[in-house]
């Protein structure tokens, strides 16, 4: 380091020059950061023109990817990659939800009770390991993704119910048979969890999706993954060869970019910083209060809906301290979701009106459900026998201190902050909120235990009526931990309506019947006070303007087929 | 070299340090006066945080996020609209009793492992001594981290954490102490008037070592306050909501680009207070040497 200390006998001397230097710098920097603040820094331009082929784009990502096991990528970060790297039977356009063929030359021909569905498959068809397409392969992707195996902890795809077997007709042709009615299956096979796998890469047991294996997983989508460094970057490269892509697109034949960098880094102003100075191309997850900067600078921002469950917390009725619905009804009217939303968030994450977001199969409007009214959640509280209070503030019953325990959703947006709102909020009513401290991997576990978290903050997405299921059934994510087999629970606590319903929900064939069980399901839901909804949850990116046709799929998972860079030849 | 250094031997420090001298001719500066001065302030706000600041460090009500530093919010208000000032106030208590923690698990263990080892010579000291060489080839960050994972997050758990790794310090500088003073006709006088190991120990040798290994835990305080926000700052110690000041720096890392005040102005704060006690640490070392 340069010793910028004068020396001892100048140092009197230049003293007062060296003071005014010392202020015009820090003026100088002032202006400097204001002028930076207000001053488009992109300016190239915004209009589409003809697209380009060629470039590498860099994008990055707050997390790294955990597994490319096609079932498990609803985690962003693995989502972002396998959306790119894989191709499906079917596509579903992200504007209008309606499937079209992809893989399939046409839609699966259902039997009436949907329980078997016919696909042809295209011609011409090839992996990334050179392997070809065939029935023999798509019936052994889908017995994997709907059985799952113990055996590699490979676990069943939440999107698959009721799955039976394959069947190979001919050449061309095979059959998915149900042991009970699969309405939603013909949408899950368009979704990046039913992303088709080559017969190599589905001997890999759970470790090797893992990382550190990212180059054998083999795919046969616009991008294939030529090389991973651990943690911190994984390259997908542009297939040559790839013909095949969904019809209904205008654009056929390989992807404009040559390829993408996903790079990693958990600290967030270095992201946003890399792709405001330029060092990076896009950027997924950037945080509301940088929103104007983004727009400011003249870049490209996208806030793209994932039609899904709303960003919610879940009371785990199972715990003692939440089995009596007043409690919950408290908890509810104690917090102020539009404090939440204005104080945290912008006009891009809308105020959650029903437990799914207004895009969403099955969405139910339920805005008058959750008003804020501490009044309320007092006098709630006082008949429910937490009348007295403790030296803190705190209220309790029979020497028990009405203490409940929140995990932090990582990949949710600000789910930290909302959480600290929350907790300030109950404590106003009496109710101590502690926040399960720690990173992904604790979080992930100690949300398993009833006794560490009690109120459990979530979101999940899929373009289904499914999508319920998914979320709040004992068999799936079970965010109330109401599974029959838990030992740290009362068995009398168990609600086996919400899994009933569910299950009713899930095996209903006729689409304007599925539409009346997902509206069942998400009353009962809301009459019990077990869920209360905060806003519907975009996914913000921020893109350089060089960077044209950017996408997603519909549950907003970056889609770079089509996207391409300006001045790249 | 240290910052200090350059305090005392500022032109302005010798002139106006001409008034009192004392311990063999140690100036005390202006630069020492102001230390005393931020340190006093830092005690009067972890033991009275009410008079300094009206708003609640866990509520910030209807205040807006992310308000710029103004004349009702000094340092501004942090991402949930919380008064940032009254956040360092009110984490004052955490982060120097923490500190102080810190120091006295180091101070006491250190002190009795260096003096019953420079005592006691032979199989002892060099067990002991080896001992405490082993806990110097650990660097202390991965030390602490080790100890706060065992005993679980929490203010105290991460000043013990901390202190762990200031026993060697003390032990050798204590250990070095009574080997000189264990050769002292006075010692060997205590011996031979019938004194047992454990009366010379505490009557003689302990008052005689104490003065360095006392000026040695002063400057601590400052390297603990930064070890324990370090520990704050990787979400290892005081568990939110409480204000605690590593936290308050972490969690304001993320709108360095757009709310500046939230980590810069606690930093300094954190900053003025570490190099005062390190400026008093000092002035104490050289009074007493």
């Amino acid at each position: 380091m340069t010793d910028l200390r004068p020396s001892t006998s100048a140092r009197a001397a230049r003293t007062p020059l060296g003071r005014r230097n010392f202020l015009s710098l820090g003026l100088g920097l002032g202006t400097l950061i204001t002028l930076s603040a207000c001053t488009p820094t992109d300016t190239a331009p915004l209009a589409d023109g003809q697209p380009v082929k060629g470039g590498v784009l860099t994008y990055f990502e707050p997390q790294t990817w955990t597994l490319l096991y096609p079932p498990s990528v609803g985690f962003y970060p693995n989502g972002g990659i396998m959306n790119n790297i894989s191709a499906r039977l079917l596509w579903q356009d992200p504007e209008t939800l309606e499937l079209h063929p992809w893989l399939a030359t046409k839609l699966p021909e259902i039997n009436a009770e949907a329980t078997a569905f016919t696909f042809t498959l295209r011609q011409g068809v090839t992996y990334s390991d050179g392997s070809p397409l065939t029935p023999e392969n798509v019936a052994k992707n889908f017995d994997l993704f709907g059985k799952g195996d113990e055996a590699r902890t490979l676990p069943v795809s939440e999107q698959i119910s009721n799955y039976d077997r394959a069947e190979v007709l001919d050449e061309h042709r095979v059959r998915f048979h149900f042991s009970a009615p699969s309405p939603g299956f013909a949408q899950a096979t368009s979704t990046m969890n039913a992303g088709l796998l080559a017969d190599s890469s589905l001997d890999l047991d759970a470790e090797g999706f893992g990382p550190g294996g990212a180059t054998q997983i083999h795919t046969c989508g616009p991008f294939h993954i030529t090389e991973e460094t651990i943690g911190t970057k994984l390259s997908v490269r542009a297939r040559e060869d790839y013909d095949w892509a969904p019809p209904h697109l205008d654009h056929q034949g390989r992807a404009h970019l040559d390829g993408i960098d996903y790079l990693v880094n958990n600290e967030y102003s270095v992201r946003i910083g890399a792709v405001l100075s330029g060092q990076a191309d896009g950027v997924r997850d950037v945080q509301a209060p940088d929103e104007p900067r983004v727009t400011e600078q003249g870049l490209r921002l996208y806030a793209k809906a994932t039609n899904g469950i709303n960003n919610s917390i879940n009371f785990r009725f199972r715990h003692a301290l939440l089995d009596d619905i007043a409690v919950r009804q408290a908890l509810i009217a104690a917090i102020d979701r539009q404090e939440i939303v204005d104080k945290l968030f912008t006009p891009n994450y809308p105020l959650a009106t029903g437990l799914l977001a207004k895009g969403a199969m099955g969405y139910n409007d339920q805005s008058g459900s959750w008003t804020y009214d501490p009044t309320t959640a007092d006098r709630l509280l006082d008949e429910a026998g937490w009348g007295e209070r403790n030296g803190q503030g705190y209220r309790v019953r029979d020497g028990q201190v009405l203490a409940l325990s929140v995990n932090i959703a990582l990949p949710q947006p600000r789910s930290n902050e909302v959480q600290t709102l929350i907790q300030q909020q109950l404590r106003r009513v009496g109710v101590r909120l502690s926040i399960n401290p720690g990173d992904q991997s604790k979080q992930t576990l100690d949300a398993l235990d009833l006794d560490t978290v009690q109120i459990y903050h979530s979101m999940v997405a899929r373009a289904d009526y499914d999508n319920l299921r998914s979320n709040y059934s004992s068999v799936n994510r079970d965010v109330f931990l109401n599974g029959a087999d838990r030992e740290d629970a009362a068995n009398d606590s168990i609600d086996p309506k919400v899994d009933e319903l569910l299950d009713a929900l899930a095996a209903e064939p006729v689409t304007e019947k599925r539409q009346i069980a997902a509206e069942k399901v998400q009353d009962y839901l809301v009459e019990n006070a077990y869920v209360l909804p905060f806003f519907e949850e975009p996914q913000v990116f921020a893109f350089r303007r060089r960077v044209h046709g950017f996408a997603t799929e519909p549950v907003g998972r970056p889609d770079f087929y089509s996207t391409w860079l300006a001045g790249e030849q | 070299m240290s910052l200090t250094d350059v305090f005392t031997r500022t032109p302005g420090a010798r002139r106006l340090g001409a008034g009192p001298r004392r311990g063999g001719g140690t100036v005390i500066g202006p630069a020492t006066v102001i230390s005393a001065l931020v340190l006093l302030i830092a005690v009067a706000w972890a033991l009275f945080p009410g008079l300094f600041t009206h708003h609640d460090p866990n509520d910030g009500g209807d205040t807006a996020a992310l308000l710029a530093p103004s004349l009702e919010h000094w340092f501004g208000t942090d991402q949930t609209g919380r008064d940032a000032f009254s956040r360092v106030v009110y984490g004052a208590s955490q982060s120097l009793l923490a500190a102080l923690v810190a120091v006295g698990v180091g101070l006491i263990v250190g002190t009795a492992i260096g003096l019953i080892a420079g005592t006691r010579r032979g199989l002892v000291d060099d067990v002991l001594m080896r001992l405490i060489d082993v806990l110097l080839s650990i660097p202390a960050i991965l030390l602490s981290l080790s100890i706060v994972v065992v005993l679980g997050f929490g203010t105290i758990n991460a000043a013990i954490a901390v202190g762990v790794t200031a026993i060697a310090q003390f032990a050798r500088l204590s250990r070095s102490q009574a080997v000189s003073i264990n050769t002292s006709d006075f010692v060997a006088a205590a011996y031979g008037s019938g004194g047992t190991f454990g009366s010379v120990l505490i009557r003689h040798i302990l008052p005689n070592s104490i003065s360095p290994v006392l000026s040695l835990a002063v400057l601590q305080i400052g390297s603990a306050i930064l070890q324990i926000s370090t520990l704050g700052f990787l979400g290892y110690g005081t568990p939110p909501p409480t204000p605690e000041w590593g936290l308050i720096i972490a969690e304001g890392r993320n709108f360095v680009a757009t709310a500046w005040w939230l980590t810069v102005l606690p930093g300094l704060v954190v900053m003025a207070i570490v190099l005062a006690t390190h400026q008093i640490g000092n002035t104490l070392r050289k009074a007493t040497s």
